[in-house]
């Protein structure tokens, strides 16, 4: 255990490192969550309401989703895939280090350092924007949503790693990987909350695990989610189940790797 | 009982043979033609305790990929290694607590933060008590030179640094067995010697068993007592380098620049000529002669320039390989 409690306190001096560009990167996203805020604002000074969504509504998923993408989304793929190309991945092989404990510490911290960057971001926002934000009225909903984040940044997590992992049987994992981001990123309701979806998308979209991601969270927060235990349960039934396939796929993969090397 | 024992290793890879251009690619999709390449033949060899061997070999001979089986890296096709009485590729981790590779063109350490970081990090993977851990990093920043460096981000440290840091970092753990894998590439000379004599210093206090794999003749020279030379995936010498050079190693390479220009052939009754114009003149030499000719060729020859050298590592397996 001490172990990997090394590694997050050294992956936490590496992010220092990289503060400026982490901070340039919040901001970026910051950038892009406004346009959609403008853009809204627009729309809604002609509608009244779009399906559930008040405007203060959507203020609130936007914001949210800031502090989602940073604390909750994983982005490891490409260090693991280039880990795995350029055989460096070797040097965890020859240790008495468990590979994927080893990444979940790594995206922990990197999560976790990053989620104190947003709070500076979050904080100026939170106070132009207060009018706008529409809180949960119980303090029950607040905690669930905070269980909701855990669990869809586990999953992030987990699917993150998969996407990362590829690169035992894809050689350049690039393409790949951002398509299956972007993808996963969508279902998950980064871009629009997924109920205002047809029907259909919706079905699709909530039989998946990617809506735990965003979607799932932000709901309970704005109090639209009938059944937010069920909900959890659910995710966490996923997070099981990928945890398996995980384990199935890095043993496969690595078996791949004994017998190819790099 | 031997710390490392080989009984008939052989190591198949299968690739894909893909035709150059789109059009190869896309026959590729619809047919690939299965290649079979014997990176390793049927290796056996063994090492005792404390032995400081060195591996040599032309590129692609195998040598890593032996190395590679040899720290569970890789799993062979057929035959058995034991290490210290483990079967590496099972990867238990009592066996990677005694061991350690360092692969001189893959490193280890963190690269935007100062060796120090990526030190305490193998501390606490290899779970080694502070105690050990400091008199360990204090013995070799001592013997490897390092005490300024430990501060600075591995990213500014020249080559020769990061690869004494990264030898630290492999050797925290006391391994007993160390695999390096051409621990001096790409170094000036300078630091090459500075690693060897660290190799060579490391290996004797700690009686560490080594296998080391090498270009440079030097490094194999100065380290090692035997050799295994590996060609092609066999091995096809093992045994002491002196009787190695002797048998093989008869002649040393004269090299001459000319001080003004000379005949465009060289003197008839010069043998072993191996490269002669109007400035310049290559022999090879016997070892035995090499003071009779010098003498001869500076009395001849108005020679402004002149060099003995090495047959080159590369040449001398060339020659082993030849001959069988």
């Amino acid at each position: 255990m001490k172990k990997y409690w090394t590694v997050f306190r050294v992956n936490w001096q590496n992010a220092l490192q990289y503060r400026g560009p982490t901070f340039i990167s919040i901001l970026g996203n910051l950038l892009h969550i406004s346009v959609l805020l403008y853009l809204w604002n627009a729309i809604y000074r002609s509608e009244q309401s779009l399906g559930d969504y008040s405007l203060s509504d959507l203020m609130t998923y936007y914001i949210l989703q800031l502090m989602i993408n940073s604390m909750v989304l994983s982005y490891i793929s490409w260090d693991i895939g280039n880990e795995i190309r350029e055989g460096s991945f070797s040097n965890y092989l020859v240790k008495p280090l468990n590979y994927l404990h080893y990444w979940f510490t790594i995206n922990l911290s990197g999560k976790l350092f990053e989620g104190l960057m947003i709070l500076v971001v979050g904080a100026v926002l939170f106070f132009v924007l207060i009018a706008y934000i529409s809180f949960p009225s119980s303090a029950l909903s607040l905690g669930y949503f905070f269980l909701a984040m855990i669990l869809g940044g586990i999953l992030a997590f987990e699917f993150d790693f998969l996407i990362g992992i590829l690169a035992f049987w894809v050689v350049q994992i690039a393409s790949f990987k951002y398509m299956l981001q972007y993808s996963m990123f969508f279902m998950a309701g980064a871009l629009l909350p997924l109920d205002l979806f047809p029907k259909l998308f919706q079905d699709v979209a909530n039989a998946l695990p990617f809506r735990f991601l965003v979607f799932f969270p932000i709901q309970i927060f704005l109090e639209k989610e009938t059944a937010p235990l069920q909900g959890l349960l659910i995710a966490v039934v996923w997070i099981v189940v990928l945890y398996f396939l995980l384990r199935f796929m890095l043993r496969r993969g690595i078996t791949r790797y004994e017998a190819v090397g790099r | 009982m031997p710390a490392i024992e080989v009984k008939q290793l052989c190591k198949v890879f299968k690739t894909h043979r893909k035709e150059a251009g789109l059009m190869g690619s896309l026959k590729g999709l619809l047919h690939r033609e299965t290649v079979y390449k014997d990176a390793v033949k049927s290796v056996s060899f063994s090492l005792e305790t404390g032995e400081l061997v060195g591996f040599l070999g032309p590129n692609g001979a195998g040598k890593t990929t032996l190395l590679k089986m040899l720290s569970g890296i890789l799993y062979p096709t057929s035959g058995s290694i034991s290490v210290l009485g483990y079967t590496p590729w099972e990867r238990k981790r009592d066996y990677q607590r005694q061991f350690s590779i360092v692969m001189g063109q893959k490193n280890q350490l963190w690269w935007d933060l100062p060796p120090a970081e990526s030190f305490l990090l193998n501390r606490d993977i290899y779970d080694i008590n502070p105690k050990d851990f400091q008199r360990t990093v204090d013995e070799m920043v001592e013997l490897l030179d390092l005490k300024a460096l430990l501060d600075i981000p591995v990213r500014q440290l020249s080559l020769g640094e990061r690869m004494k840091c990264e030898l630290l970092a492999a050797l925290l753990h006391q391994p007993k067995v160390l695999f390096l894998d051409e621990p001096t590439i790409g170094l000036d000379v300078i630091s090459q010697e500075k690693v060897r004599g660290f190799i060579q210093e490391y290996n004797r206090l700690k009686k560490t068993t080594v296998l080391l794999t090498s270009h440079y003749m030097q490094d194999v020279e100065q380290l090692c007592e035997r050799v295994l030379v590996i060609n092609h995936g066999g091995i096809v010498y093992d045994g002491s380098l002196l009787s190695l050079s002797e048998r093989y190693i008869d002649h040393k390479v004269l090299k001459i620049r000319f001080a003004s220009p000379q005949s465009a052939s060289p003197p008839r009754d010069l043998k072993g000529v191996v490269e002669w114009d109007i400035h310049h003149a290559e022999i090879k030499i016997d070892k035995k002669e090499i003071a009779a000719m010098t003498y001869r060729l500076l009395g001849d020859f108005p020679v402004e320039d002149l060099s003995v050298e090495e047959v080159e590592i590369e040449e001398v397996i060339r020659r082993i390989f030849e001959e069988r």
